[in-house]
């Protein structure tokens, strides 16, 4: 027989479930669309090949427009505190704002597969392909909404695995497979490593739930080197999903090898989402103390390592998507620079280095991808003489590599000051010389990069064609990568500190 | 809209409509650019000298506009600001930009290749040279700064030479690296310091990006500095102290600029590749953004510093000056020794700066104007030789007097200003220099009057250049077949003349730069010499 007192508590708890529904109404907007797309995709029947992606941006449409109402309107749920189904997740600006960056990219990206030509003949058919981004999708909304161990592993797999689907899924392309299995590999070993940790954490302090008072007071009682090797275990399923060293050799073969919409949309969105869920994660720990200056001192020897290696590995590449593979490991390097500082002013600078870093990514993907699949170029070398044909191809690789280098008057530039502020503001507070170092190399990091970063413009306008054949730079992706450069300028010159004043108000109390 | 802010929205204007108008006629391109840098100068003449003149107080013509506040959280605000302003040094250095664009313009009109994209560019770099002399806010010179550096490359890059891609790329790097780290102490300096106005108008502490309340105050030192702040006297980084590490920093990178001995190495590149017109805003405009940087921002902002590392600057000058004309009597062609010419007169700059009085001063300022002129009519002088021959090594010429006698004037005129002739106007910013380090009570006696060597290996190399290219009978040695050598067309003579009676006029009456300078030039000087002894008695 149950007893009356726990058959209350279970009363208690399943309404305090039922209560929670309010607070995931985005999430549930995406699980239906993928549902819809499910059954949409067995009934068209071969037929209507650009139903489901439009279905989805439907549905994607429809959950950032939710998820930007509640967070423009300040309409989150008032249960619970936001933190919804006995703390497993927790509603709050941070994950609404993150939501948008994750569906803005998602509607991008099903815009331009949809349309893409390289997926069509190297694949079977597209149907799972559209259905498994939702699902993605809806893993990266939790990812940015996990404040629970557990939750936080789930929502990583539940990334990760469509990840690997759709890195795959160009069959016929020999580097996609290869590329899948890399992934697959490195994707389990981290996630191995992070879960050993957590069940380190949940001996210590009996809890998975980070906002559970018992977890910051074992942590505090636990505190010295073993907790300091344990958390790191924990960060290795960050850093594989950022893709910093050393957890970094998936990058270059995936964003070579998948279909290059996903390519794109793997340089964005994941990256993005495990620099929410670190965010999240920091806010619980008990950072004033030692584990911090052990956690930025880690952060530190990781960021520079990173940012380094990639900047370094990058020179020497001559396939333009592997280059960009890895500068996107040099750019995660940059961003922890504001993680670790630890304060609400580098978290919001990291928030702002994302939403820039979103549209110069994306495009530059975009733009290496356009050009291998319309005029099969794949190398640095042969983007030679196209700004003849096409001078607005000239002008924006210019501007985004220039954003991606880190100089004005571009918002790249702006990412990198507020970097730098929020690095400065820690280094007077806490004097940690690792903030100062990480610092020194990120600016030696930019002179690095201009090499890399310059080349393709360069090589674009200095040089001259081999063949005289014109280009023509129209359709979709130029003008998906065209709108993609306003507010990489706009953010460069005016307003970005309201925006930075915006995510300074997100990143308040995180902890709460 | 103030007048300053017109002087650098004109060449923007002008580049936005060198986009946007149709046609392919290159001469309307040229008209446009040759139009908007006069329009600029007029308003100098026109309205900025007289407003100047009129004004008073350390900075003129000041234009503020609130731009960006961030909020620091508990810490209070950042605000960055436009703010322009004016003082003697800038006017000195802003008039002597406004005279070389329109000769650069002229020049340009040469290039056909391309003309549109050319102008844009030429007007964007326009823009950003002028708004880096204006700006008195550290982040709008940052952002002037590394804006010069894209209409550069692609200035060097599209229309240079045969190595023009290594040469633009090299300018590019080693300009970015001495100013990459320009960024962190700028940051670290917004942390430092606080505007007091505003703080107390909007009751909390709000950090600043502005110069004014960056330098020193005399005798009363930093007044505006947060105690304990990592630019604070006391303050350390790493166990040095952070205000003597940021004065080589910031030193380093613009020394890069100037450009000085062990720094200047991409110089001959950049100028042996660029395009003439290039290579006179290069030499003319672009090397004098480094000897301001190290007044205003080094000097400026670290007083302290300055004085103590003094000898050094001095050093620093006096190897660049011996170097750079040792390493231009090697050269067989005449464009790279001007460049290195280049490098040996900008030392006479640091020389007078080091100097730390009136006289070392006023005489660096001038010094940086005059061999403004001066280089841009040498490069000028290349332009045309090369226009006709396509062949610039000394040895392959004899007699050119012969052929070109109103060309020899000109150069006559150029290469006498060089070598310090006097009556000639680098002649007196060199013996102010001079003077000015002699009596320099931080400089050991020996520098300045190493520095003397260097006149007299200047006079070597150009008088014998000249000598082997003019005089004698006319012969033509090189590889080019069927070259004619006329004298100075229309286009030539509009460009050479104003700058050969420049630097007659400025040689027999220096006092018109020397009075718009003097009076404010004087006072920065004292204020940074006083600020050094109170903070560092």
């Amino acid at each position: 027989m149950m007893s009356a007192a726990t058959s209350t508590l279970l009363a208690e708890q399943l309404a305090a479930l039922g209560r929670s529904v309010g607070g995931i109404l985005p999430e549930i907007v995406v699980a239906a669309t993928f549902c819809i797309l499910v059954l949409a995709e067995l009934l068209r029947r071969g037929k209507r090949p650009l139903l489901l992606p439009y279905l989805g941006m439907a549905g994607l449409v429809a959950s950032a427009g939710l998820a930007g109402w509640i967070l423009f309107t300040d309409s989150f749920t008032p249960e619970e505190g936001g933190n919804l189904f006995l703390g497993m997740v927790r509603e709050d600006g941070l994950g609404r704002y993150f939501d948008l960056l994750f569906d803005f990219a998602a509607i991008l990206t099903l815009l331009v597969s949809a349309y893409s030509k390289q997926l069509r003949t190297q694949s079977r058919s597209l149907g799972e392909y559209f259905i498994i981004v939702l699902a993605m999708v809806l893993g990266l909304h939790f990812m940015g909404m996990a404040t629970n161990l557990l939750m936080m592993y789930l929502a990583l797999e539940m990334v990760s695995l469509p990840s690997y689907l759709l890195t795959a899924y160009t069959r016929l392309n020999g580097k996609s497979a290869e590329a899948a299995l890399k992934y697959v590999i490195y994707g389990s070993f981290s996630s191995g490593l992070m879960l050993y940790g957590i069940t380190w954490l949940y001996g210590i302090t009996g809890t998975l739930n980070l906002g559970d008072p018992a977890f910051a007071a074992g942590l505090e009682a636990a505190s010295g080197w073993p907790l300091f090797f344990i958390v790191l275990l924990v960060l290795s399923g960050f850093i594989f999903k950022i893709g910093a060293l050393p957890f970094h050799f998936w990058a270059p073969d995936v964003y070579e090898g998948a279909p290059y919409p996903i390519a794109a949309f793997f340089s964005v969105a994941p990256k993005a989402a495990g620099f929410a869920m670190l965010i999240r994660l920091c806010a619980f720990l008990p950072l004033d103390g030692a584990l911090g200056v052990q956690l930025t001192g880690a952060l530190a020897v990781i960021a520079v390592a990173t940012m380094t290696f990639g900047n370094l590995a990058a020179l020497r590449q001559t396939n333009f998507r592997r280059m960009l593979a890895y500068s996107s490991i040099a750019q995660a390097g940059y961003m922890l620079v504001g993680v670790m500082c630890f304060t609400e002013f580098g978290y919001a600078a990291t928030v702002f280095y994302l939403t820039v870093y979103v549209a110069m990514s994306f495009s530059a993907f975009l733009l290496a991808g356009w050009l291998s699949e319309q005029m099969g170029i794949e190398n640095v070398d042969d983007v030679r003489g196209l700004a003849v044909g096409a001078p607005l191809l000239a002008v924006l690789a210019v501007l985004f590599m220039v954003s991606l280098t880190g100089l004005p008057p571009t918002a790249g530039f702006i990412g990198k000051l507020e970097l730098f502020l929020a690095g400065f503001e820690a280094f007077q507070r806490s004097n940690h010389p690792g903030l100062m170092v990480a610092m020194i190399a990120m600016l030696l990091n930019t002179v690095v990069s201009l090499f890399y970063y310059l080349r393709i413009p360069t090589r674009m306008i200095f040089q001259n064609s081999p063949n005289k054949t014109p280009t023509r730079f129209r359709g979709l992706v130029p003008a998906v990568v065209t709108v993609l450069a306003l507010p990489v300028v706009w953010l460069g010159i005016i307003h970005y500190d309201q925006l930075i004043n915006f995510f300074a108000t997100l990143v308040v109390n995180l902890n709460g | 809209m103030g007048m300053l802010t017109i002087l650098i929205a004109l060449p923007l204007l002008g580049m936005v409509l060198t986009l946007l108008l149709p046609g392919k006629n290159p001469g309307i391109f040229r008209a446009l650019a040759l139009g908007v840098t006069l329009a600029q100068l007029a308003l100098f003449l026109g309205g900025v000298l007289p407003g100047y003149q009129a004004g008073e107080g350390e900075f003129r013509l000041l234009e503020q506009l609130q731009w960006i506040r961030l909020d620091l959280g508990d810490l209070g605000l950042l605000n960055i600001e436009y703010h322009l302003g004016l003082d003697g040094m800038s006017l000195v250095l802003l008039l002597l930009s406004l005279v070389i664009f329109p000769i650069a313009a002229l020049s340009s009109f040469k290039i056909t290749k391309r003309v549109r994209a050319y102008f844009a560019l030429f007007l964007l770099l326009d823009a950003s040279v002028i708004g880096v002399f204006l700006s008195l806010d550290f982040f709008l010179f940052y952002i002037f700064y590394e804006f010069m550096l894209l209409p550069m490359f692609f200035l060097i890059g599209l229309w240079g030479g045969i190595r023009r891609e290594y040469a633009a790329l090299k300018f590019f790097l080693y300009t970015l690296f001495g100013s990459v780290f320009m960024l962190l102490i700028m940051v670290g300096l917004a942390f430092s310091f606080t505007d007091p106005a505003l703080s107390a108008e909007l009751g909390q502490a709000v950090y600043t990006f502005d110069w004014l309340h960056m330098m020193g105050d005399g005798s009363s030192g930093l007044p505006n500095v947060v105690a304990g702040s990592m630019f604070d006297v006391t303050g350390e980084l790493f166990g040095v102290g952070a205000r003597d590490l940021a004065f080589w920093v910031l030193f380093i990178g613009f020394a890069i600029k100037v450009p000085s001995v062990p720094f200047h190495t991409w110089l001959p590149d950049a100028h042996v590749e660029a395009p003439t017109p290039i290579s006179v805003i290069l030499a003319g405009i672009l090397l004098k953004v480094g000897g301001y940087g190290i007044i205003r921002i080094c000097y400026g902002i670290f007083p302290e510093s300055g004085l103590a590392f003094a000898n050094w600057v001095a050093v620093i000058g006096v190897v660049s000056i011996l170097y750079g004309a040792l390493v231009a009597m090697a050269q067989k062609d005449l464009k790279s020794m001007i460049a290195y010419s280049s490098v040996s007169h900008m030392g006479f700059v640091l020389l007078g700066i080091a100097g730390l009085n009136a006289t070392g001063m006023n005489g660096a300022v001038f010094q940086m104007f005059n061999h403004g002129i001066g280089s841009a009519a040498l490069f000028l002088i290349v332009g045309v030789l090369y226009d006709r021959t396509h062949d610039r090594t000394i040895a392959h010429y004899r007699g050119l007097w012969h052929r070109a006698p109103r060309f020899t004037v000109v150069v006559i005129i150029a290469f006498f200003a060089s070598l310090g002739l006097p009556g000639l106007n680098s002649f007196v910013s060199e013996m102010l220099v001079l003077f000015g380090s002699f009596s320099g009570e931080n400089v050991s006696r020996i520098v300045p009057a190493l520095a003397v060597l260097g006149i007299l290996l200047g006079a070597v190399y150009f008088l014998r250049t000249f000598r082997s290219m003019f005089f004698g009978e006319y012969a033509y040695t090189g590889t080019r077949e069927g070259i004619q050598i006329g004298d100075l067309n229309a286009r030539e003579y509009l460009m050479l003349l104003p700058l050969a009676a420049l630097i007659i006029l400025f040689g027999v009456l220096p006092s018109l730069v020397l009075d718009l300078q003097d009076v404010s030039v004087t006072a920065l000087t004292a204020r940074i010499v006083d600020t050094a002894n109170a903070l560092r008695p």
